[in-house]
Parts: C-alpha cells; structure tokens; sequence
C-alpha cells in the first residue's frame, strides 16, 4: 500500500514538472519571443544582386525566429515614407530600410518613436551631422551598416590609373542620395591623386536604354576616353549594356571598364579581358548585418547597450574571372552568405552572450568569397 | 425572329450600359470584398484604413482636378514633375522662412499649370507633348535647384496630420465639384471635350477653358508637393517620380474614358484613387511582390479601358 502511494506521489511530481516544463516561461528561455521586421524593398526588381539582398536580410531574421514582412517600395524619399507608415500600421516590431537621405530620417524616426517601433538602416552612413546627432540619441534607431564609400570610389580610381586610364566617363546614383556624393567626393580625390582626368559624370541612370545612349554620347563626345566607371547605378544588366555599348564601337577591351558594386557577369567579361575591376561584395554582408543589429535590438539584447550599433562593412576587390563565378554561386545564390543557423550561432546575443562591438568587426574582417566558399561547401574550391 | 433579335440586341446594349455607367463602384466594392476577405478582414481594420487613406490622398486630391483635363479629352503628363518641383521651391525657400512653403508650394504650381495651360490652348501645342515636354524641363531644374535632395524642419510634420489632410480633401473635392456640377465651367470642359468645334461654335471659349483646367490642375499638383514634402520633410530630384501614371490610373480604374465629353464623370476621379487605394494596399496585405503587382494592375487596367473606352470618339484623343 506504502509503495502505491509512493509510486502515485512520483507519477504526479513528474507529471507537474512535466506540465510546468511546458509553460511559455521555460520556452522564453531557450528562444526568443516571436517577432515581425517590416523591410520596404523594391521585389518587383529582378536583378540577382537585389533578389540576394532580400534573401540575406530574411535569413538574418529568421535566424532568430523572426517573420520579415516585405512591401514593396521604389526606394525614393516620398514612398519609403509612406512604407514606413504603412508597416508601423501592420504591427510590426523592427524596420530595416535603405534611406534615400540624411534629410528624411527624422521623419522616419518620428513616426517610429511614436509608434515604438525600432527601426535600422543599411548600406548608408549619415552625412549631416546634426542630422546624425539627433538619430544616433534616438532610443529606437537600433543602428545600421555602411561601406566607406569616399576611400572605395577613391581606390578604384587609383586602381584603374594602374592600369593606364588617364581620361575617365563616370556613371553614378541619383544626386542626393548619400553613397552617391560620397562616391563622388572620393571620385574626385582618387582622380586628384592619381592624375586622371574626369571628362563627365551622368547621373540616375535606370534603364538600359539610357545606359546605352549615354556610353555612346561618351564615345562621341570624348574620343580621348580609355576608362568608364559605374560608381553607382540602379540599372539592370548596367555592366553587360556598357560592354555590348563599346563592342558596338569596337571599343570593348580598349576602354577599360570598372564598377563598385559586384554584378552576375562580371566572370565572363573579366575573363575576356574586356571588363577590369570591381570593388563590392557588401551587398550582401551589408544588409544581412544591418537585419542582425536590428533583430538583436528588437529581441531586447542589443549590441551595444547605450547607442546605436554602427558597423562599418568591407569592400572586396573583384579582378579574377574564377573569383566572379565563386561570387555567381555563393553569393548571388538563393543561400544567404550566412545561413540562419550560421547566424543564430556567432551573430545573435540571446544565443551568445560574448557577442559585441570588438567580436562583431573580428567577425567581418575574416568574410571574404573564399570564406563564404569554404563555409557553404566549397572548400576545395576555395583553395 | 427579327423581333426577337433586336429585343437580345437592346437587352445587350442596355445591360452594357448599366455596368459601363456603374463599373467604377462594382470595381470598388469588388476589390474591398475580395481583398477583406483574403487578408482575413485586416483590409479594412482600425490600423489599414488610415493607411489606405494616404495611399489615396495624394493621388485623389490630385484626380479631383484632373477630371477637367480629362472631360476635355487631355491629358497632362507633367503633374509628378510639378509636385516635384513645386516642393522642390518650397524646400528651396525653408530656408528662408517656414512659413513661405506652403503659399512657394501652391503658387509654384499654380504658375505651371498656367504655363501647361498656355502651350496648349495658345501655342497649340498637343497637350501630350507640351505637358511631357514640362515634365522633363522641370525634372532637370529640379535636380539643378536642389542638387540631390534638401530637407525642411522636422516640426512641419504637424501638417501631416490626418486630421489636416482629411479638412483639405474635404474643402479640396467640394470645390472640384461645385465647379464641375454647378458651374457652368465644367460643363464647358465636357464640351469641348464633346466636339470642340461645336463648342466653339456655341460662343464657349475654348482658349481660357483649356488654360483654366490645366492652371486648376497646376494648383491641386502645388498643394499636393505641399503635403508630400511636409510628411517626408524632404524634396529631392526623385520627388513625384511616376505620379503622373498613378493619377492617370486612378481615374481610368474610375472609369473615366480618355476620350473626354460628357461621359465623364466626376466621381470617377475619387472612386478610382480609392479602389486603387485599396488595391494596392490589399496586394500589400497579401505579401504580393511588385512585379506581380504590376502585372495585376495593368490586367484590370486594360479591362477598364475595354469597358470604359469610346471608341466612336477615338479621333479625339489628343
């Protein structure tokens, strides 16, 4: 009889563990509480390199068990505004987005402020300095990544003087926008530097159709001409439209060609010799990053507890036709540069608490295409 | 069997009527069933309506007017670059005084709507090409003033309240149909958007008719870079990008035939920017990408202009 009741006073006891095992409680511990990130995007662009940024930013929130709630948006000023609102009005926790300029970000923090809404940028600094006072105290600007956009456009100029360039047509972004007069500014200082001569630069470019006129009005007007950068261009296809441009002319491999920003047939031109340098690669790291600092903030274990997290992102240089094609696979792929379960390891604060400023750039200073070839099973490859 | 015949003929052309005459609200109460029920009833929620209503605020303060362009069978194809550069000046003057932007918005476009409205009533210019023909003048001053893009204070956001937009549409749409049904300018526009001979002929003057709707259109554009550049603090060269078409989309979504006349009504101009309002935000809801957006958009699009389109008046297309 002893032994029943014994037996009877186990099964319970095991029983209540068992049941109080299963409340939220005990969960909360081993995952965080779920949550929503709104990401206005322009998914009606079908160039690879946006389609990956989608993909990078969605595995950064699902690595922490996160939904990303995407709409649509042509990325002006105007729209992102309206999409911002638009999302606040769906709930959600935390909003990732490219700003168009410094100039709209107080609205964009306004509305998210009153609506206690984190909110992160990716891919741009903040040029205006009272302007970034006043985000950087903000309690809901989670922070963001950006490139050094001034030293890349500088480099490139300098690396396409190495090569013989002395007289250089640039295409850029739209004026205003804030990588844009970064690459500008540093255009002007390579150029300085290096003793190239900046013949004209054509700005907003968006269609191939444009493209193709302006590199011929460039070869026209400019028959001195031995070197086109694209600093910067919204244009699908930009690299493959300049070649198919000066191949028209039989210009192509004598005009040296040069690009920020990696695009998918940057192989086949480099390996024809007719397509010579790019710098890029943060167009993946960039926004995977900046979803991470957001979601780590919105999950309530930011990166750095008393301010935004600002990270800068590196450029990585492109003059390899083997490298181009690794980039095509690994990179421009449906996998993101880290997976969700990569993420979840080394860049969520819930799940390592020994993550922060000094780790993260320790971090960002080891990716490279090999090591994206190396962790998603290209190992030899990448040797 | 004649009889019979003509009988199905007149049922036809009747029924072919009524849903012509009364398309533009089955469209809209479509697109608000269809959508509440496939976002599970979020379309029409507390936190989506005011979001629908900014979508279509813009949009609508700016069709209210452009039905005079339309009843003349125009079309104005300057009215993104207007708002553009209307708050382009306005952003320009900020800096000067805040309270010069909202008087620097609409008189900015005010004046180029007279401009609008003098190519094509008195140089002759075909209100397509004289109207593309601004837009791209004032696109490339925009760029040129502004240099990218330029902000306003952050405390002019108090104009972006709903409850100061609502007011402005309201006064904004009462004006547009006083003057469209009760005042003998509108019924002019519908003339010579009938027969511009015949309207000319019965002493209407065809010149200041043209040259008022386009300045009317020009004032609605001003008012509209007031409210774009007020809640995005920020003009720049891509301000008003590609509103000429969702303008132009929202009153064929209404109905509105492009042929102008007497068919065209001016409910047509809210009824549209309201279902595409909706339209948008429901795709939106439903987590639909933008090129399948785009795609669904320019399906209805081309079942509006079957439906609504005159096409015995085809020639009068400008």
């Amino acid at each position: 009889m002893k032994l029943k009741k014994l037996a009877a006073c186990a099964l319970s006891l095991s029983l209540s563990l068992s049941a109080l095992s299963a409340v939220p409680v005990f969960a909360a511990e081993s995952d965080p509480e779920p949550f929503t990130i709104g990401f206005p995007w322009d998914t009606a662009n079908t160039d690879p390199t946006w389609i990956s940024i989608y993909n990078n930013v969605e595995a950064a929130v699902e690595s922490a068990g996160g939904e990303l709630v995407s709409v649509n948006t042509d990325n002006t000023a105007d729209d992102l505004i309206n999409k911002v609102s638009e999302l606040i009005s769906r709930g959600v926790d935390g909003i990732l987005l490219m700003p168009a300029a410094d100039s709209m970000l107080p609205s964009v923090d306004a509305m998210c402020a009153d609506a206690g809404v984190y909110w992160g940028t990716m891919f741009r600094t903040i040029s205006d300095e009272s302007i970034r006072d006043a985000i950087y105290e903000s309690e809901w600007f989670a922070g963001g990544c950006h490139e050094d956009d001034e030293a890349c456009a500088a480099n490139i100029v300098k690396s396409m003087s190495e090569m013989g360039v002395t007289d250089l047509g640039v295409i850029n972004i739209a004026k205003g926008d804030t990588s844009s007069d970064l690459r500008d500014k540093g255009l002007a200082e390579g150029a300085e530097e290096a003793g190239v001569n900046v013949l004209n630069t054509t700005y907003d470019i968006s269609v191939t159709t444009d493209m193709t006129k302006t590199i011929e009005s460039y070869i026209a007007a400019y028959p001195e001409m031995n070197g086109i950068l694209v600093l910067g261009t919204y244009c699908e296809a930009a690299i493959p439209t300049i070649e198919k441009a000066l191949a028209d002319h039989d210009k192509a491999g004598e005009v040296k060609v040069g690009r920020i920003d990696f695009e998918s047939d940057l192989g086949t031109y480099l390996s024809e010799g007719t397509f010579h340098v790019s710098y890029g690669g943060q167009q993946q790291i960039d926004p995977l990053i900046s979803a991470v600092i957001l979601v780590n903030k919105v999950i309530g274990t930011p990166i750095v507890e008393d301010g935004p997290t600002i990270i800068e992102t590196p450029y990585l240089e492109l003059t390899d036709a083997t490298e181009a094609e690794q980039f095509n696979e690994y990179f421009l792929g449906d996998e993101a540069v880290y997976t969700a379960d990569e993420i979840k390891d080394t860049m969520i604060k819930f799940y390592n608490p020994d993550i922060d400023m000094d780790y993260m750039n320790e971090l960002i200073s080891t990716f490279s295409i090999a090591d994206v070839v190396s962790r998603h099973g290209g190992g030899e490859s990448a040797e | 069997m004649n009889e019979t015949q003509t009988a199905g003929t007149v049922r036809l052309r009747n029924g072919r009527e009524l849903l012509v005459s009364n398309f533009s609200f089955a469209g809209l109460a479509v697109i608000l069933i269809l959508f509440e029920i496939l976002t599970g009833g979020r379309l029409l929620g507390q936190r989506n309506i005011m979001n629908i209503f900014n979508n279509f605020f813009s949009i609508g303060m700016c069709a209210l007017m452009y039905s005079f362009v339309m009843a003349l069978g125009e079309l104005d194809l300057s009215v993104g670059a207007i708002v553009g550069f209307s708050s382009a000046m306005a952003a320009f003057v900020s800096q000067v005084s805040i309270y010069l932007i909202l008087p620097v918005a609409v008189i900015t476009g005010l004046i180029l709507g007279l401009g609008n409205g003098v190519f094509t009533a008195y140089l002759g210019v075909e209100s397509f090409i004289g109207t593309l023909a601004m837009s791209f003048v004032l696109r490339g001053l925009t760029t040129y003033f502004l240099n990218g893009a330029m902000g306003i204070p952050i405390e002019m956001r108090i104009f972006d309240e709903n409850w100061i937009k609502i007011t402005a549409l309201i006064l904004m749409a009462v004006l547009a149909w006083f003057i469209y049904n009760r005042n003998k300018f509108g019924r002019y526009c519908r003339a010579v958007g009938a027969s511009h001979a015949a309207a000319e002929q019965s002493g209407i003057d065809v010149r200041k008719t043209r040259l008022f709707a386009f300045t009317l259109v020009g004032l609605a554009c001003g008012f509209v870079g007031f409210f774009t550049l007020v809640r995005a603090c920020t003009a720049s060269s891509s301000t008003g990008d590609a509103f000429e078409f969702d303008v132009l989309l929202a009153v064929l979504f209404g109905g509105m035939p492009l042929s102008g006349g007497w068919g065209v009504k001016f409910r047509a101009a809210l009824i549209g920017a309201l279902a595409m309002a909706a339209l948008k935000s429901g795709m939106s809801l439903m987590g639909i990408d933008g090129l399948t957006q785009q795609v669904v958009q320019g399906i209805i699009l081309i079942c509006v202009v079957v439906i609504s389109f005159d096409r015995k008046n085809v020639g009068v297309i400008k």
